[in-house]
């Protein structure tokens, strides 16, 4: 089994679940107390493509509250091959903004891959963004967007694994 | 009493008493009947007495212990032979718990305290504190003095002492800059941009996943270099130092390299890493620069990295040429072939002196050998008697030529030894016949009897004039430049001559190479003397 390292980053509007989603991700557990924190987080989990005979492992770069402050610094996006691109289901004014965060990843590498995911899709009294909204923000990115919830878990393992299977699609 | 009585009052009006009964009668009724009851009623006012006093003693007790309570250090007196005996008991009982109990307490206490009196803090554990130190500093310096020794001691010392010299430093202090000490804990190649581990090297136990350090690292250095580094520039974060631990970085173009070290790095320790990096970019650039994190696309530069990292040991570092600096190995080839050719100099002059030793200082009457050459050439073939002196200082072959001083012997003004003669074509001058027939001999002849046809020649330098024609054989003086002297006789390259010394009048007569003579006419065949091989 060939064994690859990527460099991917989670971008997105402050307090839109990024770092629990990574959290979900890599740790398995979502923190509810979690209170951001100023800097990069980066964390490294390890995805199998069976029927590619591969092991993946993603460095994770995540902001962790520091976008509160000034825009993504280069260091941050330089030599990242994909991104999830991520909004809160119930602001709208973050899935506003996922084209912009997107396109800062695609000025520094044009290749970059994408995929566009609304959290808090557990919070369904509270939505104001559907999936469909998402899918037509990440149409000039690839177009692919899911729904996923850092706090129940679903469909977190599942965005990041379609992010590795675009890379090697 | 009163009370009593107005119960025994009312008592009476309930009851009809006949008149008739006397005062004394009902009296020892009222006291048949009411005994019991008088007793305890007498028996309570006992108790209410002793009430009074056990409420005013209560009183006085509260009051006491209301003050003691007031009072912090009567309060202490009192809990004082209590609370020691109760905590002890309760610490032979229960030591964990008491710990766990008391623990948060104490360190606080120890917090509160040194911040508001440190001296005292430091006062009460400086001998247990100083003592440890000491105890520790003593044998570290122990250790420290004993590394030092074996340095000193051992076959190393000479390449050290060599090595100090030429950093301008005593010997004792490069072997002590070597004993401190230094570990490398982990090495890792790392993708510039991406921050991608390429490969590493792990020395030491370590719970920190290289890839997350290898981001990491990245990551930092990415941001300083984007917040500080000024722009245009290429200046970057070269270490960073975290609690004993330091992590120093060496770039390349498309990967650096970042060892995590303990202690004092040797000097050449940032050379190594730089020259590795150096050429891990001449050799694997392209690999380098198109990494796409496949691992096993560098799995060949592990073993290098493993390789490089066994170099990187201080001991290692001094006795590897390659590390010891760009003029090093130059320096000290060139001062060991200095010395070499020096010595080979020197027995040179040791030889030439003994060799020499007879000519320099022949034992000499003849007052021309106070003169004292400076330098002579001798050689075992010389030139043939045709060839003359030209402009051309000739090569010293078969000459004897003293640059010395002139002499106070000699009258003729003396030119400087170094001056060349000038070239005189030889003289047409007829050969005047041979005033004697020369007998056929194969050693020299005895001088001729000079006649009115004498042979004359000026010499053309400085030279040697020697009793017999062989140049290994006794010297009688000095010719100088100039003189005029007369042939006697010839013998191979050498011509016989006599001169006049102008100060004394006296006549010598001595042997010198022909070609330091210019002849005035052709040399008559009378004049010379066959040799072996003419």
């Amino acid at each position: 089994m060939k064994t690859f390292r990527k460099k991917i980053c989670l971008l997105g509007h402050y307090s839109v679940g990024k770092t629990s989603l990574t959290r979900r991700f890599v740790e398995d557990r979502f923190d509810e107390n979690y209170l951001s924190t100023i800097g990069i987080h980066i964390s490294k989990q390890s995805l199998v493509l069976k029927d590619k005979d591969m092991e993946v492992e993603l460095l994770i770069w995540d902001l962790a509250g520091g976008e509160r402050f000034a825009d993504v610094g280069p260091y941050y996006l330089r030599g990242a091959v994909g991104a999830l691109v991520v909004c809160d289901l119930t602001d709208a004014r973050s899935s506003w903004e996922m084209p912009y965060h997107a396109s800062q990843l695609r000025e520094v590498n044009k290749d970059a891959h994408f995929v566009f995911v609304g959290n808090k899709s557990d919070l369904t009294d509270q939505i104001v963004v559907s999936l469909d909204d998402i899918r037509r923000l990440s149409a000039d990115f690839g177009g692919q967007a899911l729904l996923a919830s850092a706090k129940d878990g679903s469909n977190v393992s599942e965005a990041f694994a379609m992010l590795v299977a675009q890379m090697y699609r | 009493m009163t009370s009593d009585v107005t119960g025994i009052s009312d008592w009476e009006s309930e009851i009809e008493i006949p008149e008739q009964l006397d005062e004394r009668m009902l009296s020892a009724l009222r006291f048949i009947i009411l005994r019991e009851e008088r007793a305890r009623l007498e028996s309570l006012e006992e108790q209410s007495a002793h009430s009074e006093e056990t409420l005013a003693s209560l009183e006085a007790t509260i009051d006491e212990l209301s003050n003691r309570l007031g009072d912090d250090r009567a309060l202490v007196d009192t809990l004082e032979p209590i609370v020691a005996p109760v905590i002890s008991r309760k610490i032979t009982e229960n030591r964990d718990e008491m710990a766990r109990t008391i623990g948060p307490v104490i360190g606080e206490s120890i917090r509160v305290q040194l911040r508001n009196n440190r001296e005292d803090i430091v006062d009460a554990l400086y001998p247990v504190i100083g003592e440890t130190v000491a105890k520790s500093v003593r044998e570290s310096f122990r250790e420290f003095q004993k590394s030092i020794d074996r340095q000193l001691r051992g076959p190393a010392n000479i390449g050290r002492t060599i090595q100090a010299q030429m950093k301008g430093v005593s010997a004792s202090e490069l072997a002590l800059r070597e004993s401190l000490p230094f570990s490398i804990n982990h090495i890792f190649l790392i993708q510039h941009d991406t921050g991608l581990l390429m490969t590493q090297h792990q020395l030491t136990d370590s719970e920190m996943p290289p890839g997350l350090i290898g981001s990491m690292l990245t990551a930092i250095r990415q941001f300083a270099h984007d917040s500080f580094g000024r722009h245009g520039t290429s200046s970057q974060l070269d270490e960073i130092q975290f609690g004993d631990e330091r992590i120093i970085i060496e770039s390349g173009q498309h990967a650096y390299v970042a060892a995590v070290v303990q202690g004092t790095e040797p000097t050449q320790f940032h050379t190594a890493l730089r020259d590795y990096i150096s050429n891990l970019h001449i050799e694997h650039g392209p690999a380098l620069r198109d990494y796409d994190g496949d691992v096993a696309s560098l799995e060949h530069l592990q073993t290098g990295l493993s390789d490089f990292s066994g170099t990187l040991s201080p001991e290692d570092l001094t006795a590897n040429p390659s590390s010891m600096g760009k003029y090093t190995v130059p320096v000290v080839s060139g001062c060991l072939v200095l010395m070499l050719l020096g010595l080979l100099g020197f027995m040179f002059c040791l030889y030439a002196t003994f060799k020499l030793w007879p000519l320099i200082f022949a034992d000499d009457n003849n007052s021309l050998t106070s003169v004292t050459p400076t330098a002579i050439v001798v050689t075992d073939t010389p030139s043939p008697p045709t060839v003359r002196p030209t402009n051309t200082p000739l090569p010293p072959t078969a000459t004897q030529e003293p640059t010395a001083t002139p002499i106070t012997a000699v009258s003729v003004t003396s030119e400087p030894a170094t001056e060349v003669p000038t070239v005189v074509p030889p003289t047409a001058t007829p050969e005047p016949p041979p005033s004697a027939t020369p007998e056929p001999a194969i050693a020299p002849t005895e001088p001729s009897q000079v006649t009115d046809a004498a042979v004359t020649a000026n010499t053309l330098g400085n030279v040697w004039v020697l009793e017999e024609p062989d140049v290994y054989d006794k010297r009688t003086g000095m010719l100088l430049k100039d003189t005029s002297v007369t042939l006697l006789a010839v013998y191979g390259d050498w011509v016989q001559l006599e001169w006049t010394v102008a100060e004394t009048g006296a006549v010598k007569q001595g042997w010198i190479l022909r070609r330091w003579i210019e002849l005035a006419q052709p040399i008559p065949e009378s004049l010379i003397t066959p040799t072996p091989n003419s």
